[in-house]
């Protein structure tokens, strides 16, 4: 269970994020849902150990781990997947998921094993030897949450999954993603996507300029007059004035 | 006492050439964000290029600099043409190696054309030492510290107060931005980067008859150039300015209490600490503060 | 599993037209001094020796990225060791190689340790680096406890492997570099191969966020990577320093050789394993190929210099990833790929001009 509790983030003056609180459930998955610049990217990274929180703290399973190195985290569990990939375009499929095995494997073979396993299961055997950047966007979306599920990961942190994929392979994605959940997971997932949403979210949390605006199942937030408001009836020049500016802390 | 006049005098005018030498490279680095580790290869360009001429007299001397300033202007576009141009939208790395490289090309080719080092030229000034109150300062000295002086305000004037300037700076600010209002981006970049190494060959032009060229001489006048600029900071040309003073100054008064290598060894290690606790430089404006440091550890080849 | 059958990994055209390759390329290796007078097997010592300075400092540079040039420092401290604590002192060469080892790992390790702690980016590693280097030089330059401005010269007596010595036929020199050579590749590819600090850094490289957020230690991984790196890129500096029997600053602690060691592992192909090692004989080859038109020594090394810079300029310029990468898609177009044919991949559109900055 991924508990997080009173988190606040700015950049230079800029509030990106305050007092946000959530709790994602161990077997559910959490959407968090939100127009453009509401601070989920960031939050993701704070949850990841990619950022470090100005307050609050975000506790696994009752231990703190507020602000721990990214490697840590995902050694701790916490494992995510990147919205990005592109630059990542040289590096070897097979490899790419077996490297994320060590967290389970004691060594080389059953590394080896679990990645095999893994791509099996999501049907990438066959890309093994290929490099991410000469396969579809689409299968390295599904080697970034096979990287991410061959780790066996307490938390799940999908960051925007769904993103450029034709509806058959979010249907391929959505399935994987409830078997995710079968196993134990508490899975978070940044989602644009509805019909993902909609077909996997046990729990759905809005959040707006930095702050949770409303939480429950998605027939609760979807009737709740702020959240109408939040995706619709802000005009967007002023939508426009949040911006995230640590969405891809890779560059520069 | 007069030995510190002295010696800060001589300071004092070989840091002019370093300002200029340093703003060559600020506009390159620091403004079109271009790696040029030939920077100081184009000083050899332009001290090589006057050598050859051979000059006899100030108004040849003059001529000769102008042609080895357009010489080495024309060859720095050339390289921004050719071989840099189609890095520019993969980053720094390749850019790193290729002008590391040319700067050995450079290097080799002019120890092959001119094995014998040290050469020189005879004072081409019509005028002889200049000395006031014990302090004896030589006619190219004055005249090369003189001269690259006016080059830089010159090149301020340009910077700040034309439309080119406006243009070169607006293409440092956002290159997107620059690309929507219609610059020829590309064009801009190949003019800055042929100005840069144009200033950086009149350096060269200016410093032949203080200083005897060899070929190996290029590296030194790069690390030079690039501690200039790194010590001078993103914030104006006029941190690059000072810079490039200050190190004349430090090279020349260092020189009273240490030998000359581990002088050079200080200045060097000196600036790998500058670099590790502050890559932005240390005369900083305060305006330029605001913006937060990206670091960044990604690294690669190419 | 390889023990029962090692031909299973021969499993596609390329490696099998590799692992011939390596075969013959060892067996003539082996062989090659009884072929030749003793000058050529200098010639080889030489050629081997730039193999193994590329591979060395490509398990820095290449597979992780570390553009750097502080391996100058390492290839000087790996001579002067010899140099101060055998010639001087009489103490036995291979200490002093072992010394110069741990001395250059732990300079390499501090130097990446320092660089990530400060988050210094690719390029002011190079310029550092570079400053670091030169600063050392100048330090040699002064210092008579390492020979100031006249360098140290060989004294001594024995001879033989114990000593790491050879007077006459250079042969020793040339089977005890093969050694190191052959012995460090296989070490280093087992390590990229088997192990998760070794599969770890193309990640490092690539992109160092999504490596640590797999687990990967980023920081401690590339101070290691550069301990190893710089670490045996010393013994290439004993090895010569033994050969030409005199060291000085101006020997073993210049850019050049920094400059060859990165050049020569981009032309063969950073982060390939054997792309160094193809690309340091492949000069020693070019250097005696022009020698043998009767230039002078002096220019020898000023056209080979600019040889270097020309391909490299040019490798880059064309996006090319050197030598090995374009080896193996002649293989693969020759042989094919040996793997069921899988999708076509997208084209993926590429952004003219998106980005002019530097990391």
């Amino acid at each position: 269970m991924l508990t997080v509790a009173n988190v606040a983030k700015s950049f230079g003056g800029l509030h990106v994020l305050h007092d946000v609180n959530f709790t994602a459930e161990s077997a559910s998955i959490t959407a968090l849902i939100g127009p453009n610049g509401a601070g989920k990217s960031t939050l993701v990274n704070i949850i990841g150990g990619v950022l470090r929180p100005d307050g609050g703290t975000v506790h696994l399973d009752g231990e703190d781990v507020t602000g721990v190195p990214s490697a840590t985290a995902f050694a701790k569990g916490i494992t995510r997947t990147f919205q990005i990939s592109g630059n990542v375009g040289a590096l070897n499929v097979f490899e790419s998921v077996a490297v994320a095995a060590y967290r389970q494997a004691r060594g080389y073979r059953e590394a080896n094993a679990l990645a095999r396993a893994e791509l099996e299961r999501f049907e990438l055997w066959e890309y093994r030897d290929q490099q991410l950047g000469s396969i579809p966007t689409a299968l390295t979306r599904l080697v970034d949450f096979a990287r991410a599920m061959v780790s066996r990961p307490k938390v799940l942190l999908l960051d925007e999954v769904m993103a450029g994929l034709t509806p058959h392979e979010v249907d391929l994605v959505i399935r994987q993603v409830g078997t995710c959940r079968e196993q134990g997971v508490a899975i978070v997932m940044i989602e644009h996507v509805m019909q993902a949403v909609e077909a996997l979210a046990d729990h759905v949390v809005v959040l707006n300029q930095g702050q949770v605006i409303a939480s429950g199942s998605l027939g609760d937030v979807s009737r709740n007059a702020e959240v109408v408001e939040a995706y619709l009836g802000t005009p967007p020049s002023e939508r426009d004035e949040v911006r995230v500016p640590a969405d891809n802390p890779a560059k520069g | 006492m007069s030995t510190v006049l002295q010696l800060a005098s001589t300071g004092l005018l070989q840091g002019l050439i370093y300002s200029l030498i340093g703003i060559g490279l600020y506009l390159v680095f620091t403004v079109m964000r271009v790696v040029n580790f030939a920077h100081g290869y184009f000083v050899l360009i332009g001290m090589y290029g006057v050598l050859s001429l051979e000059p006899k007299g100030f108004f040849p001397f003059l001529g000769a600099v102008v042609v080895a300033a357009l010489g080495g202007a024309l060859v720095g576009y050339l390289v921004q043409r050719l071989l840099l141009e189609s890095g520019l939208a993969k980053g720094g790395h390749s850019q790193l190696v290729i002008t590391l490289s040319l700067g050995i090309a450079i290097q080799y080719l002019f120890q092959v054309l001119h094995p014998e080092p040290f050469e020189t030229i005879p004072n081409p000034y019509p005028f002889e030492a200049f000395t006031s109150s014990g302090v004896t300062i030589s006619a190219p000295r004055m005249a090369a510290g003189v001269l690259s002086l006016v080059l830089v305000l010159a090149v301020s004037f340009l910077v700040y107060r034309t439309r080119i300037g406006t243009i070169i700076r607006g293409c440092s600010e956002s290159l997107n931005g620059a690309i929507h209002v219609g610059i020829n981006v590309r064009r801009v970049y190949r003019l800055t980067f042929a100005l840069g190494c144009g200033l950086a060959a009149v350096a060269g032009g200016l410093l032949l008859p203080i200083q005897p060229v060899s070929p190996a001489l290029g590296l030194e006048l790069t690390i030079k150039a690039f501690i200039v600029v790194v010590i001078g900071g993103a914030g104006s040309l006029w941190g690059t300015v000072a810079a490039g003073v200050l190190l004349g100054l430090a090279e020349a008064l260092g020189s009273l209490y240490a030998p000359g290598t581990f002088a050079t060894a200080l200045v060097y290690g000196l600036f790998f600490l500058v670099i590790l606790v502050r890559p932005q430089g240390l005369v900083v404006r305060a305006a330029s503060r605001i913006k937060p440091a990206e670091t960044s550890t990604k690294v690669g080849v190419g | 599993m390889t023990l029962r059958n090692p031909l299973r990994y021969l499993d596609t055209p390329l490696r099998r037209v590799n692992a011939v390759v390596v075969t013959v390329a060892l067996l003539f290796a082996l062989v090659y001094p009884y072929l030749v007078p003793p000058p050529m097997v200098g010639v080889g010592f030489v050629a081997l020796l730039y193999a193994l300075r590329n591979f060395t400092w490509n398990i820095a540079g290449g597979y992780v990225g570390q553009l750097s040039l502080s391996h100058i420092v390492a290839f000087g401290t790996g001579a002067f060791s010899v140099a101060v604590l055998t010639w001087r002192h009489e103490v036995n060469a291979w200490i002093a190689l072992v010394v110069g080892v741990l001395i250059s790992a732990v300079v390499g390790f501090l130097i990446s340790l320092l660089m990530s702690r400060f988050g210094v980016n690719a390029f002011f590693l190079a310029l550092g680096t570079l400053a670091l280097s030169l600063a050392a030089a100048g330090v040699a330059a002064s210092w008579t406890f390492l020979g100031d401005t006249n360098g140290i010269s060989y004294s001594g007596s024995e001879e033989g492997f114990a000593h790491l010595m050879w007077y006459i036929d250079p042969s020793g020199f040339y089977y005890t570099t093969l050694g190191f050579l052959v012995v460090i590749t296989i070490g280093i590819a087992a390590l990229m191969r088997f192990t998760h600090f070794g599969r770890s850094l193309p990640f490092i490289r690539e992109d160092p966020v999504i490596a640590a957020s797999m687990g990967i230690k980023v920081v401690r991984n590339q101070a290691l990577a550069m301990a190893l790196s710089m670490g045996l890129t010393s013994i290439a500096g004993t090895l010569i320093a033994q050969y030409v029997q005199i060291v000085s600053y101006e020997s073993v602690l210049t850019v050049e050789i920094g400059v060859a060691m990165m050049v020569g592992s981009i032309i063969g192909g950073a982060g390939t394993l054997a792309g160094p090692i193809v690309a340091g004989i492949g000069i020693a080859v070019l250097e005696e190929f022009l020698r043998s038109f009767a230039v002078s020594s002096a220019n020898v090394s000023s056209y080979t210099q600019i040889a270097y810079a020309v391909v490299v300029i040019l490798l880059l310029r064309f996006g090319t990833g050197g030598i090995m990468p374009l080896w193996e898609a002649g293989v693969r177009r020759v042989f094919g790929t040996g793997r069921k044919p899988v999708a076509p991949a997208a084209a993926e559109p590429v952004g003219e001009l998106v980005d002019g900055r530097v990391g």
